[in-house]
């Protein structure tokens, strides 16, 4: 009997082969561990479905990457990031990972989202691209943000790529389905804010402001825009035609020439960043909070 | 004069006997097998002519290497720590590490049955290294890369969204 029950046990065992895809979720989630960052970490989840199901808390928060601009030249579709490794010692050593990404190939990244970045092609199409399950969306044209006809004949397509639209913020920090939760706002180099979701064949502009902006920013559920004057606006971005309105502030940065505005989060709060360009002490900067 | 108690002569090592899944015996040594968290946990219970396991999850090629592995690092801690009541100064843990880097380069078949088997028998500084080497194996690889040298079939599009 025993020899039967060996035999039988034999012959399962000769025909299992390593299934790596179904090892034990606590096996799994030891070797995640051992990763050595966020982006190994990203990959390992896409590998199969049984791999994806496995949750380790990195450390949060996770700082994001910085994506590097593609060679001009370059024929390969591999693109570099810049990212800290995780925790310990080697926090502050900085790695730069590649990934291979033919499907934004010589596109330029304008914005960016969790994992899913907003991109302009060569054709000055417009997509929104998860870096890692490489789902696509598209958004309008580039040239439907219609400013003035743009008859410039001395501008190249890859000037008029990487020119035109100056940044793309989308309504949702960690969209799941961007075609369901976001919204694209779009600042043209003249100034204008443009609104399209995805699969829209149009860029909406705002147009109750003249005032050009300098920067956007989606704040706790909110759209803000700064001005060349250094105002701040709430732009209606739901509203049709969306609008734009004046908020008070506690502090107004009074200068005019030669300065940049910016808009940052910072720890809950909302601060406005100015930078202003002088010949003598070029990059000194101020903050101020605008809102909290 | 009579003879003389002789200190050094160490009693009968006691052994226990493991079965593999396809049916072979490993009689090994006590200290060995206990190596493993789940023999030690049975092992007071057992009486002490009927110390035989029977491990269904593993087969005897990687209960060869299990053994070996085992053996190691129970003579490996031996030396190291007479070394250290002798005060002489010794490498025995950069040896061993040594050695276990080179008994973990194996193929991902062998690497799947020795985490496998240091799983099922509770082996935490055989998991650990296996652990470790599927980790660095994974280092570096995009997710193609990981599928093939693990032999992993894609079948990851089905919910495009789940990567949020």
């Amino acid at each position: 009997m025993s020899s039967d029950y060996f035999s039988s046990c034999t012959y399962a065992f000769f025909t299992q082969m390593a299934d790596w895809s179904g090892i034990p979720e606590e096996l799994l989630s030891l070797i995640c561990q051992r990763l050595d960052s966020f982006v190994e970490y990203l990959q390992f989840r896409v590998v199969c479905k049984s791999w994806r199901c496995v949750s380790y808390n990195y450390p949060l928060p996770q700082l994001p990457l910085l994506m590097l601009p593609q060679e001009k030249t370059t024929s390969t579709c591999r693109r570099s990031f810049l990212g800290l490794t995780r925790g310990g010692e080697e926090f502050d050593k900085t790695t730069v990972y590649e990934l291979d990404l033919p499907e934004i190939h010589q596109h330029r990244c304008v914005g960016a989202a969790g994992n899913w970045v907003v991109t302009v092609d060569m054709e000055l199409d417009m997509h929104i691209f998860n870096l890692f399950s490489k789902v696509h969306m598209n958004l309008p044209s580039q040239s439907t943000i219609d400013i003035w006809p743009f008859e410039d004949r001395t501008i190249n397509r890859t000037q008029l790529r990487d020119l035109m639209v100056s940044k793309v913020v989308l309504t949702s920090n960690y969209p799941k389905d961007p075609s369901k939760d976001c919204i694209a706002v779009a600042i043209h180099t003249s100034g204008t804010i443009a609104i399209a979701r995805p699969g829209d064949k149009t860029w909406t502009t705002i147009q109750n402001i003249t005032s050009s902006f300098m920067d956007i920013i989606y704040f706790k559920e909110q759209l803000y825009g700064i001005g060349v004057n250094g105002k701040l606006y709430i732009c209606d971005i739901k509203s049709d035609p969306p609008k734009a309105s004046k908020v008070r502030m506690s502090y107004y940065c009074s200068w005019f020439l030669n300065v940049n505005h910016y808009l940052v989060e910072c720890s809950g709060a909302l601060l406005q960043v100015v930078r202003a360009a002088d010949y003598q002490e070029q990059g000194e900067g101020e903050r101020e909070e605008v809102d909290s | 004069m009579k003879d003389s108690f002789n200190p050094s002569i160490e009693p009968p090592k006691k052994t226990v006997t493991l079965v593999s899944s396809d049916g072979y015996d490993f009689e090994v040594e006590e200290e060995v097998a206990l190596e493993s968290q789940v023999i030690k946990d049975g092992f007071e219970d057992k009486a002490v002519d009927d110390r035989e396991y029977l491990l269904f999850n593993v087969h005897s090629d990687t209960l060869e290497l299990i053994i070996k592995y085992c053996e190691k690092h129970v003579s490996s801690r031996k030396s190291i720590s007479a070394a250290a009541a002798s005060s002489s100064s010794s490498n025995g843990e950069e040896a061993l590490k040594e050695w276990d880097e080179h008994f973990i380069s194996v193929d991902t078949n062998t690497l799947y049955d020795i985490l496998m088997a240091a799983d099922y028998l509770n082996i935490k500084s055989l998991l650990d290294l296996a652990i470790q080497k599927v980790a660095d194996t994974i280092h570096g690889r995009s997710p193609e890369q990981i599928r093939k040298k693990f032999n992993i079939e894609n079948d990851s599009i089905i919910d495009p969204w789940a990567s949020e």
